[in-house]
């Protein structure tokens, strides 16, 4: 397997007036191509922002990171919003849809920023996430578990190798979340797959679980 | 999908905020539309009534120091000195290389007579020549003929006579003569005159072959009044021959004053719409971080932003310089009348211009929500509550 997603060294911390707080202090982490790794921690301990700067929403302080080995620090601004169309997907606790447009639509944006023209991805997607009954309808008229696939059928369209998912099931009740894991899992076998979770029931099927606390890796599971 | 799309529906989600903005521009709008259409309805209506109606030259003697002006009230003292030209030399007019512009030479004579011991302006005129000067002039009777006046309404009136009367005018003999008509009030000095048959006046007032001053009418579009003046003078050495255009141009400099005060106005107006487009829109932008985060997080870049904004920005301009116009220009329709006098016409060629104009302003709006946009983090607005 093939090196994926490397984190070197990571830090990341904030200026507050005069002091500066650190969230994550020197992360060191490797993900290979196709794994599937769940990150716990306690609340605050920097899930989120490790989550962020592995999809290069957010930059480190100090420290490198790295897709496919390649540096993003060293990567042009095109290259970088490339990646982000089409290496990852991203997957968050509150869906995060756009209320004024469908289900469709939703699942059409990234592509319609690509400039790509494959509309039937978009159909291939939903269909995936089991929603080929619900094309025209806004995220107010789904389910909460409804709006979280159609979320998924976003995060996949552009057909990324990675997809990070924080906390997918957190805003469900249990039955739901359970439909949105299995979900997940059956995507996993074809992209990489780093998801948060508070729920050690739902890390069983993961390759490895990455425990974090006060924004630094105390240990990893291999399972 | 496309982002006209995503920016439509975005914009008819709010539509409170949306009608705000149109109308702001659309007020703006309207009082550029309106102004423009009234003027150039005054300025087409004060060069069509210059055109179509009275003289647009007026010739006097060269020694006249008395301003002169088409149915003005100075005259009076043209009676006194000898600022006369001969009746005679008005002939050598249809000489000129552009005589065939010229449509109507109207001779006048003034001098003062006494009637029941009051003093009166009369005036003598070639009845056909007038009556194809002043097509308006509303007369109860007819135009004088021999031996006959017509009244201006407000000398009928001190003398209390009509048509048929006969009364005595004392000058160096006594005259008897009838009233031919009373001419309908004009708001202009005619009102006091009493108006003869010239070579009737020329008798009466001792003046044979002389007059006092020729109104000349010159027909054609946009024709070279001032070279026409030229000509007349050239063949005409003892006289001056002013063009009434230089009459017209200072009114048209008038209505040109006014029109320009008149758009600093509206340029206040329209900086004042810009402002609230700008700030209705800051407002969406405040409204809609967490869309834009999401966008921004599935691959938005920084010019898809801006377009999403400045279409939004574009549309408002578009749509409200539309409604604008159709606004303004029903109030200049409405409103043009009661202004200047004239009749007023959609000026369709503006349409274009006020969309052009309009949405160049509010995309110059859009700017500052624009950079807005750009400063959305998605990591701040999509942290989870
Ligand atoms: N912009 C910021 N400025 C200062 N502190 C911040 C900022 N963003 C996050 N933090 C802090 O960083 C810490 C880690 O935040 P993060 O969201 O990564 O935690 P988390 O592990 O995802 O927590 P949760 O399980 O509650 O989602 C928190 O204490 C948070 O308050
Ligand atoms: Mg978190």
């Amino acid at each position: 397997m093939s090196d994926m997603l490397t984190l070197s060294g990571v830090t990341r911390s904030y200026d507050l007036g005069n002091e500066s707080i650190t969230i994550l202090d020197e992360t060191n982490l490797n993900i290979e191509s196709g794994e599937f790794i769940s990150i716990m921690g306690p609340s605050g301990s920097g899930k989120t922002t490790l989550l962020n700067i592995m999809g290069l929403l957010d930059t480190p302080t100090t420290g490198t990171v790295c897709i496919r080995g390649e540096d993003v620090a060293k990567m042009s601004k095109k290259e970088i919003i490339n990646h982000k169309r089409r290496t990852i997907g991203h997957v968050f606790q509150q869906f995060h849809l756009i209320p004024t447009l469908s289900a469709a639509e939703n699942v059409a944006l990234p592509m319609m920023f690509a400039n790509d023209k494959l509309d039937h991805h978009v159909e291939d997607a939903l269909e995936l996430v089991g929603l080929s009954h619900r094309l025209n309808h806004k995220p107010g008229e789904l389910s909460g578990g409804e709006q979280q696939r159609v979320a998924i059928a976003r995060a996949l369209v552009m057909r990324p190798d990675i997809i990070l998912a924080d906390e997918p099931t957190g805003a469900l009740d249990q039955k739901t979340g359970a439909t949105i894991l299995s979900l997940l899992e059956s995507v996993s076998d074809d992209v990489t797959l780093v998801m948060v979770t508070h729920s050690q029931a739902l890390t069983k099927s993961s390759d490895r679980v990455i425990h974090i606390e006060d924004g630094k890796i105390i240990g990893v599971t291999e399972i | 999908m496309s982002i006209i799309t995503i920016t439509v529906k975005d914009l008819t989600r709010r539509k409170a905020k949306l009608l705000l903005a149109l109308l702001s521009v659309a007020i703006a709008v309207s009082a550029f539309a309106a102004i423009t259409t009234i003027f150039s309805a005054a300025e087409d209506g004060l060069w069509d009534e210059a055109s179509k109606y009275g003289a647009n030259i007026i010739i006097k003697q060269k020694t006249d120091q008395v301003p002169l002006l088409a149915g003005s009230t100075t005259v009076g003292t043209l009676s006194t000195g000898d600022n006369y030209i001969n009746e005679s030399e008005l002939d050598l007019i249809w000489t000129i290389e552009y005589k065939a512009n010229i449509a109507v030479v109207a001779p006048k004579l003034y001098g003062i007579v006494e009637v029941n011991g009051t003093k009166a302006v009369l005036l003598g005129i070639n009845s056909t020549q007038e009556s194809r000067l002043k097509p308006w002039w509303k007369i109860d009777g007819e135009w004088p003929g021999e031996g006959e006046v017509l009244l201006g309404t407000d000398i009928a009136q001190a003398l209390q006579l009509g048509p048929g009367d006969i009364f005595t005018i004392n000058t160096h003999q006594m005259y008897e003569i009838t009233v031919s008509g009373v001419l309908e009030g004009t708001g202009a000095a005619e009102d006091a005159f009493m108006i003869m048959n010239l070579h009737d006046a020329q008798d009466v007032l001792e003046r044979p072959g002389l007059i006092s001053t020729a109104e000349v009418r010159a027909l054609c579009n946009n024709c070279p009044v001032e070279e026409i003046s030229r000509q007349i003078e050239g063949a005409l050495p003892s006289v001056e021959a002013r063009a009434i255009s230089q009459i017209v141009m200072g009114e048209m400099a008038m209505i040109a004053k006014t029109k320009s005060s008149a758009m600093a106005v509206a340029l206040v107006t329209l900086l004042v719409s810009a402002m609230t487009v700008a700030s209705t829109m800051l407002a969406a932008i405040n409204d809609k971080t967490k869309e834009i985060g999401i966008m921004r997080a599935v691959g938005a870049s920084d010019g898809q932003i801006t377009s999403m904004v400045m279409l939004e920005g574009t549309i408002i301009g578009f749509i409200g310089g539309i409604i604008g116009f159709i606004a303004g220009t029903v109030a200049a329709m409405l409103f043009g009348p009661m202004l200047f006098d004239s009749v007023v016409q959609p000026l369709y060629d503006l349409l274009p211009q006020v969309i052009v104009v309009s949405m160049v302003i509010c995309m110059m709006a859009a700017y500052l929500p624009a950079r807005r946009a750009l400063d959305i983090d998605p990591v701040e607005v999509l942290r989870d509550v």
